[in-house]
């Protein structure tokens, strides 16, 4: 257990550094980018002084280095800063965003896993018969459309064609099945082939053979021998696609107007509004880090080789 | 008495080669508290005889004929139900290479204990019941061992708690296929030993399968001898050590490493195992066969009776 603990924060310690890494790669990445956040606001007839002016007010002027430093600063002391388009305060807007962004992808996260896991067992564990082979193919299918294909299709159909849901904002909860249909059905795909090809994989072992011939019935070799061991590397898979929880998909929020993190993160991008990027950002590569360290964790958990390795590596 | 009686059993496999005859027309008999020995080639059909007892070969495989009758009844018959109730009661199995056929995330005292819970047995009593049969397996330590996970022990620990496992419901035939072969030469023979014992301690026939003559002189009461899913030769083992008939067997035998006088070369048998797609015509063994004569490549040979309780399938059985 104290090999657990250890190995937990030693991996918090990396973990910090990517975060800052990531933060000052994200900021000299907005700085290669042409013109700033003031010529986009600003009417064409704002005189250069006055440009010149509000630059020297959001520290626009100064060396990218000590703009950075300066909202470090800020971050440590709990500060994300000041929108430069809206000139409100970052952390207001993304609270304001973050119920919705949790809604959408909560619920879609929640719905992949709940279908594609045992969706994938049952058509593994029936290979080569006709469900199997319908499933596959509807799921590559899924899996090769672009999500913002995918949306715009569902909204001409319902929204358009049949006039059954709205297609675009948020006004009560008919608008997320849209959003919430186009955000799972490609990732539910994905899911599904991955539990279905590491069911097989399972499947192929020894193990299996010996849990047989021990006299075990079907039911009881699927889930408590061949489930148990497929779900490790789902659960990984899983706690890897818990940053976008937080952080939205930025094309399906963007496609059906939602009001979640992801459109915010599209326009902050496109209005070059670099602090609501970076502060969006860093709340992503923070869930991401603390993700990678749970998922490890509880694979961990799951599968007492890893446990080996990672009290292997402490000693 | 027999107490498995496997009959004119074939097997084949549907490939895009075409279908393979894996197992063709075999036929042999494990007598109750005997140890019988499969032995050949890889690729000749006894790991897929062996599975197939227990019904579990794999797809794409399938037993096209025959009957293997287990105290009279034959198993081809009953359900996939009723096989749960043989499987590991009546019959038990162990596997080659110990590391992958224990289920990497249980240890192996809950992987023994599943087996005993099927019986209904109270967990405290299954849980006792391990420790009993890991000490019965000669595994040190046994309290403390059953929490083990399977990657924390060598590879004959593995073994050991494979035939514990496959023990433990008290089976009247356990097959080992290949009980050894992943093991090193010290090993091999604690395992070899303990078979032995645990025969006589639970009244248990074993079928081994095996490549090696060694093991079948180490172990075996009567040896059946497979080439390319036929059977060739089968009877006792002292007779077919000093008289072995077939000519696949004399080769093997002079092919089985030893020291000798003259320290000659290892001899090896020409030629390759056919592929049974297109198994060659008469006698399967008369491309490789130095005694081969005309008939041999028209017609397939009968068993024949060498002497009382040996069998040979040859042309040239009277060599």
């Amino acid at each position: 257990m104290s090999d657990m603990i250890e190995y937990t924060i030693k991996r918090l310690f990396t973990g910090i550094f990517v975060i800052f890494a990531v933060t000052a790669l994200l900021f000299a990445i907005m700085q290669l980018m042409p013109g700033d956040a003031i010529q986009l606001i600003a009417n064409p007839r704002v005189s250069p002084e006055r440009i010149e002016e509000l630059r020297e007010a959001w520290g626009l002027n100064k060396p990218a280095y000590v703009q950075y430093f300066y909202w470090l600063s800020h971050v440590l002391k709990g500060d994300l800063g000041t929108s430069i388009s809206t000139g409100q305060q970052v952390s207001v807007l993304i609270k304001a965003r973050f119920p919705y962004t949790m809604l959408l992808t909560g619920l879609s996260l929640i719905l992949q896993y709940i279908i594609a896991v045992p969706l994938g067992l049952i058509t593994a564990s029936n290979k080569n018969t006709r469900a199997d082979g319908i499933m596959v193919v509807l799921t590559i299918i899924l899996w090769s459309m672009p999500p913002f294909w995918l949306g715009i299709l569902l909204m001409l159909v319902f929204g358009i064609w049949l006039k059954v849901l709205p297609i675009s904002g948020y006004s009560g909860l008919s608008s997320l099945i849209l959003p919430l249909m186009t955000m799972t059905l490609p990732s539910l795909a994905s899911v599904f082939r991955l539990a279905r090809s590491e069911v097989l994989e399972v499947l192929r072992e020894k193990y299996v053979l010996t849990a047989y011939a021990k006299g075990l019935n079907r039911k009881r070799v699927l889930t408590f021998h061949v489930l148990r061991n497929a779900l490790i590397p789902v659960t990984v898979m899983f706690f890897l696609s818990l940053p976008w929880l937080i952080g939205g998909s930025v094309i399906v929020e963007s496609v059906f107007a939602w009001p979640g993190m992801g459109g915010l993160l599209w326009k902050a991008i496109s209005n070059q509004d670099y602090p609501v990027v970076q502060g969006i950002i860093f709340i992503i590569a923070i869930l991401t880090v603390i993700s990678n360290i749970l998922g490890d964790i509880l694979s961990a958990f799951l599968d007492p080789r890893i446990r080996l390795e990672i009290k292997g590596d402490n000693l | 008495m027999n107490l498995l009686s496997v009959d004119d059993l074939a097997i084949t496999f549907e490939t895009q080669e075409g279908s393979v005859k894996a197992v063709d027309k075999v036929s042999f008999d494990v007598k109750k508290g005997e140890i019988f020995a499969l032995v050949g080639e890889s690729g000749c059909g006894k790991s897929t005889t062996a599975l197939s007892l227990m019904r579990l070969i794999p797809e794409p495989g399938k037993i096209t004929s025959g009957k293997i009758l287990f105290e009279g009844k034959d198993l081809l018959n009953v359900s996939e139900n009723e096989m749960y109730s043989i499987r590991g009661k009546q019959i038990g199995m162990i596997f080659q290479n110990p590391l992958d056929s224990l289920n990497p995330v249980y240890t192996v005292g809950q992987q023994v204990v599943e087996g005993l819970l099927i019986d209904n047995m109270p967990k405290q009593e299954a849980w006792q019941r391990a420790i009993d049969i890991f000490d019965d397996v000669k595994i040190s330590d046994s309290t403390q061992r059953v929490n083990s996970f399977p990657h924390e022990l060598s590879g004959g620990m593995r073994q050991r708690v494979m035939i514990g496992m496959m023990l433990s419901r008290n089976p009247k035939l356990l097959i080992a296929d290949e009980p050894t072969t992943a093991l090193d030469v010290t090993i091999q023979a604690q395992i070899l030993e303990l078979l032995k014992e645990l025969r006589e301690k639970y009244n248990t026939s074993i079928l081994v399968i095996t490549h090696d003559f060694g093991i079948v002189a180490e172990i075996a009461d009567r040896v059946g001898v497979m080439y390319a899913g036929k059977m060739v030769e089968v009877g006792d083992v002292y007779k077919i050590f000093e008289n072995p008939s077939h000519p696949y067997t004399k080769l093997l035998m002079k092919a089985l490493p030893r020291i000798t006088k003259n320290q000659g070369r290892l001899e090896t048998i020409p030629g390759n195992v056919p592929n049974l797609a297109k198994p060659p015509t008469g006698c399967r063994f008369h491309p490789r066969c130095p005694f081969a004569i005309d008939v041999c490549s028209k017609s397939q040979p009968e068993f024949i009776e060498i002497e009382e309780g040996h069998l040979c399938a040859c042309h040239r059985g009277e060599f």
